[in-house]
């Protein structure tokens, strides 16, 4: 039998994980393949829980759907991030900001001379002490300059985003069809043939893309079951605010589970995560009556990709945006997705390379994630207790042995978070090694100390000289303004 | 508790790369580094061809190219010819480097994978730089402007590894290594933990150490003979266990890369270096004789040998662990996996570098010992499958040992790869390993395995468009090497050449 050629692609799903990947794939894919999206109504959004953070690596990423930055910045409440302050999480406050690369003297990582000295790392961090000041600038091109290491992401908020792209405008092949869904047909094998809505009308495609968030409409017709790990509750709200503030959200942990506030351009996206059981005190703790509240379960798909049927987002996993980790893994499941794009109908191929990556996706991805519970300080409680009892990821148990060791940071495959990240993220918890690189020893110490302090006056100089993120954002608005008025 | 003596067993390559690196890495250390080789026994004496790591290597040795190159009578190395593996009568060149540059964020090769397959005649090699300008035996060192041709490879060496080894140790000696003539014959260990305390010369003289590196070569004194650490044998995927090598002098034009030609039972490399080209013969005595397999090897030479044959035998594989108790195997004691894509010098390197990062203490914690083997494992699974597919993307049936290899029932890992390329022109990528995707699409485009299709975003290009940019692409490479220089000039401009004053 010969195979049929891929010629139409029937996207399900609605909010960030449906429009995202439509805008990918009418964007990329040329236009002989039909692409069919089915905007789901009456079904609840669970976008919130993707978070309001994103990675440097957001910035190209758009440039594939064709979204530059000034469009992100004009859509809505964007703003820029150096990262996420961590508060009183197990006892520790940290910036973990984002920065690329810490300087490398005498072929030894930056982060053996400071345990040697007992030094911590953020007043080296440029990213750290400009969001700490409430401040920011884009880096320059002069790459001797401390601030050209300051990397940085965005704040957004998921719906923004969501809109931004559905105003891009439909290419020809695009047909979009809003309507609530009925039935699903299989044929041979459990592979997916047609869809029928309430309103009659059926609809079939060669591959079937599910966005429909955890509840999988699609993907788990064709017995892709899930794996959960934990439920939880979470309240949301925009708090609205005069004056935007610093370049980084702040993660607070507490006995019902944690809090995040991040700045937007007008508002603060305040998130409250906890078990069901301490609503009242999450609920105390939040402040206010929730615009949104969401039951969730953690915890992602056994397959993300069955039959004729790719999960994308979080109808393949559900996790806390505690970290970037659910935006990143939402990215990763498009670029994936594009690459992988079924030649015929005969996928194979396909599907086994993908569940194979998003395997590695996510559990690289998690590992990040994980570090963050892995410490005696967190507060005890249903919430804790239960990330406390899940089993650790041998793999992460390698890399915690590792750092502890002898502040060695092990690496797999496209991990999504750097050495850099693992780094900051270490220190910040308190993980300090028991030894420290051979080579600490040898050298100069009079010189390392003036290194040292020179890099960080450096920084403490710069960030000195830096605008408001306030100030910088609103002239950095005006002037795109005035480019795209003249 | 810190390390206070290091014993490096053997004066091979590996013995003095890691004698150089530990050393360079360990000054003002106040640790002790003792080498040992013997001159009886001697080094296996072949291994001239290099990977592009290398250079990182000798660049934080600080050392000097033109003074290496001259020292070694190197050559540059862009990558390998490989002549008569899929067909008889086929040729490719797999380089350090890539095939074209991305169209809009896509990588060359899928657009090729669709001229290909809509009846373009054309080679892909033909759209990378490194392969244009090493055929006609030009190079130059890659441009540090990325958006330039001449940015899209790396390159190695081709050199005299005796005299590399030489090379290292002057550099070595000169930087506190202590050298030690003599043969081995006891190794004491301690009674309750095993671990080697010390080693004892024929002339009586006892070396003692806190940590020992064994390079003794295929022997593994240390790590097998006194340690008995164990072998994962990979014979059942590399069987070729046998060679034979010999020196000629050379005839042609310099040429920047070397050749292994496939023969009935094993393959033949050819490696220039500037005043002679190193010739070997890799073979699987299952189906040939030491007899046959040098006859062979003495007919197909260039011109008239310079050196006696050198047989040499191995088994293909690994040290179950290369790190034990206080002993940690480098080079040849460590594994081998033949030598067909110039691997063991990389993984010497690997080894020194994992170890530098790894350096233990006195109390020889575990995970340093257990994150070190796993580590190498790694590099080791991940080049063997490179290996293997070069054996096994074959069209040949003119002898048995290429029946077997069509037959070859080989790790899933590599059966996956090569299903996903053929099925789609897709490579399945890792980011730790010396072998990235552009490897292994010149490996399994040169050997025959075409994909039955092409990635579909190339099609939201037009056809029109994609065949432009390909003519641009052709037209740009064919103008950058025209003005590449030969390669043997350039070694002699920059001063390498061996017959140049410094
Ligand atoms: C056929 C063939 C071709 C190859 N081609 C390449 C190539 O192109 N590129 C590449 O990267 N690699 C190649 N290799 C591998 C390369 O030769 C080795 O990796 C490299 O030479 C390192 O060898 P070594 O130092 O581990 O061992 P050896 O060169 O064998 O050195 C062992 C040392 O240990 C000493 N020793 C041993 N026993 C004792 C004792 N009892 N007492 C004292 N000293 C002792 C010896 O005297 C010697 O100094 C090839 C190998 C083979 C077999």
């Amino acid at each position: 039998m010969v195979d049929k050629p891929i010629n139409s692609i029937l996207v399900c799903g609605h909010g960030l994980a449906g429009q995202m990947t439509l805008t990918a794939l009418s964007h990329n894919l040329p236009d002989n393949i039909q692409i069919i999206y089915l905007n789901l109504k009456d079904t609840q959004s669970f976008d919130q829980l993707y978070g309001s953070s994103l990675r440097p690596t957001a910035y190209n990423f758009h440039l594939k759907l064709g979204v530059t930055e000034p469009n992100l910045l004009q859509a809505g409440k964007t703003c820029f991030s150096y990262g996420t302050g961590y508060k009183n999480w197990g006892g520790k406050s940290w910036i973990q900001s984002f920065h690329l690369p810490f300087p490398i003297w005498d072929k030894t990582p930056f982060h053996h001379y400071l345990m040697q000295r007992n030094e911590r790392l953020e007043p080296y961090l440029i990213s750290a002490l400009a969001a700490k000041t409430g401040v920011f600038a884009h880096p320059p091109r002069d790459a001797k300059s401390p601030l050209s290491n300051a990397e940085y992401g965005y704040h957004i908020c998921p719906d923004d985003m969501t809109n931004l792209l559905a105003h891009k405008g439909v290419p020809s092949n695009v047909a979009i069809i809003n309507g609530t869904l009925k039935h699903i047909t299989h044929g041979k094998g459990n592979k997916i043939t047609s869809i029928a809505l309430e309103s009659g009308q059926i609809i079939s495609a060669d591959l079937y893309i599910d966005c429909s968030g955890p509840e999988a409409k699609l993907l788990s017709a064709v017995g892709s079951t899930t794996q959960s790990l934990q439920s939880h509750s979470a309240f949301m709200n925009n708090i609205p605010i005069d004056k935007l503030g610093p370049p980084m959200s702040i993660v607070e942990a507490y006995s019902f589970g944690w809090q995040s506030n991040t700045p937007l351009n007008g508002s603060v996206n305040r998130l409250t995560v906890f078990n069901s059981g301490s609503e009242s005190d999450a609920h105390m703790s939040h402040g206010y009556d929730p615009d949104i509240h969401l039951s969730f379960s953690t915890g992602r798909r056994q397959r993300a990709w069955a039959e004729n049927c790719v999960g994308i987002g979080q109808a393949a996993t559900v996790q806390t945006p505690l970290t970037a980790v659910p935006l990143m893994l939402l990215h990763r499941d498009i670029d994936r997705l594009l690459e992988l794009i079924p030649i015929t109908d005969d996928m194979d191929i396909e599907r086994r390379e993908y569940n194979q990556r998003f395997d590695d996706d996510c559990e690289n991805m998690c590992l990040f994630q994980d570090a963050l519970f892995a410490s005696d300080g967190l507060p005890t409680g249903s919430f804790w207790d239960e990330i406390r009892n899940k089993p650790k990821n041998p793999k992460l148990t390698r890399k915690l042995t590792q750092f502890e060791s002898r502040g060695y940071l092990v690496s797999y495959d496209f991990e999504g978070f750097n050495q850099e990240d693992w780094t900051i993220l270490h220190f910040g918890m308190g993980r300090r090694s028991k030894r420290y690189d051979l080579k600490i020893d040898q050298v100069d110490q009079v010189n390392t100390l003036k290194r040292l302090t020179s890099l960080r006056t450096a920084c403490e100089t710069i960030v000195k000289k830096m605008p408001p993120h306030d100030n910088y954002i609103s002239n950095y608005l005006n002037y795109l303004e005035k480019r795209n008025g003249s | 508790m810190k390390i206070e003596k290091i014993c490096i067993v053997g004066g091979g390559t590996a013995g003095w790369m890691t004698a150089a690196g530990l050393a360079h890495r360990l000054q003002n250390s106040n640790i002790k580094i003792d080498l040992i080789e013997s001159n009886q026994i001697g080094t296996v004496g072949v291994g001239e061809a290099t990977l592009p790591h290398i250079r990182f290597f000798n660049n934080t040795l600080g050392i000097n190219e033109a003074s290496f190159m001259k020292e070694t009578k190197a050559t540059f190395k862009m990558g390998i010819e490989f002549c008569d593996w899929g067909k008889l009568g086929d040729r490719y060149i797999h380089p350090f480097g890539d095939f074209g540059m991305p169209i809009n964020g896509i990588e060359f090769y899928h657009y090729w994978n669709k001229l290909r397959l809509s009846g373009d005649t054309s080679h892909l090699g033909e759209y990378s730089y490194p392969v244009v300008a090493a055929q006609l035996g030009k190079f130059r060192r890659p441009d540090t402007d990325s958006s330039k041709i001449e940015s899209t490879f790396g390159y190695a060496y081709q050199f005299d590894a005796g005299l590399y080894a030489k090379f290292l140790r002057r550099h070595a000696e000169k930087i506190g290594v202590l050298r030690t003539e003599g043969k081995v014959i006891h190794i004491n260990c301690n009674n309750e933990n095993g671990f080697i305390e010390s080693v004892k010369l024929e002339n009586e003289t006892v070396i003692s150490a806190d940590l020992f590196i064994d390079c003794s070569g295929f022997r593994g004194l240390l790590i097998e003979q006194a340690l008995k650490t164990g072998y994962d044998d990979w014979s059942k995927w590399l069987p070729c266990n046998r060679a034979i090598a010999v020196a000629c002098e050379t005839r042609g034009k310099s040429l920047p890369y070397t050749r292994a030609t496939a023969r009935k039972s094993g393959w033949q490399w050819r490696i220039p270096l500037q005043h002679r080209t190193g010739n070997g013969h890799v073979y699987w005595n299952e189906f040939i004789s030491d007899d046959e397999a040098a006859h062979q090897l003495t007919n197909t030479l260039e011109g008239p040998a310079l050196t006696e044959p050198k047989q040499l035998y191995f088994k293909t594989g690994k040290r179950r662990v290369m790190w034990n108790k206080n002993v940690v195997a480098i080079g040849l004691s460590a594994g081998f996996l033949e030598p067909l894509e110039s691997t063991s010098i990389y993984l010497i390197q690997e080894g020194i570098t994992a170890l530098i990062e790894l350096f233990p203490d006195k109390t020889f914690p575990k995970s340093d010992m257990v994150e070190y083997n796993q580590r190498m494992d790694l590099h080791y699974e991940r080049v063997r499958d490179f290996l293997l597919l070069h054996y096994v993307a074959t069209q040949r049936d003119d002898s048995e040992m290429w029946n077997h290899f069509r037959n070859l029932k080989f790790p899933e890992s590599l059966q996956d790869r090569i299903d996903s390329w053929l099925g789609r022109g897709y490579i399945a990528r890792y980011e730790f390993g010396a072998f990235l995707p552009p490897s292994w699409v010149a490996v399994m485009n040169g050997q025959n395995l075409n994909p039955k299709a092409y990635d579909l975003r190339v099609n939201s290009s037009s056809s029109l468009e994609i065949t432009q940019k390909v003519k641009s692409l052709s037209a740009s490479i064919n103008h950058a090497v025209q003005n590449t220089p030969d390669h043997q000039s350039f070694i002699e401009l920059i001063g390498a050449s061996i017959n140049g004053t410094t």
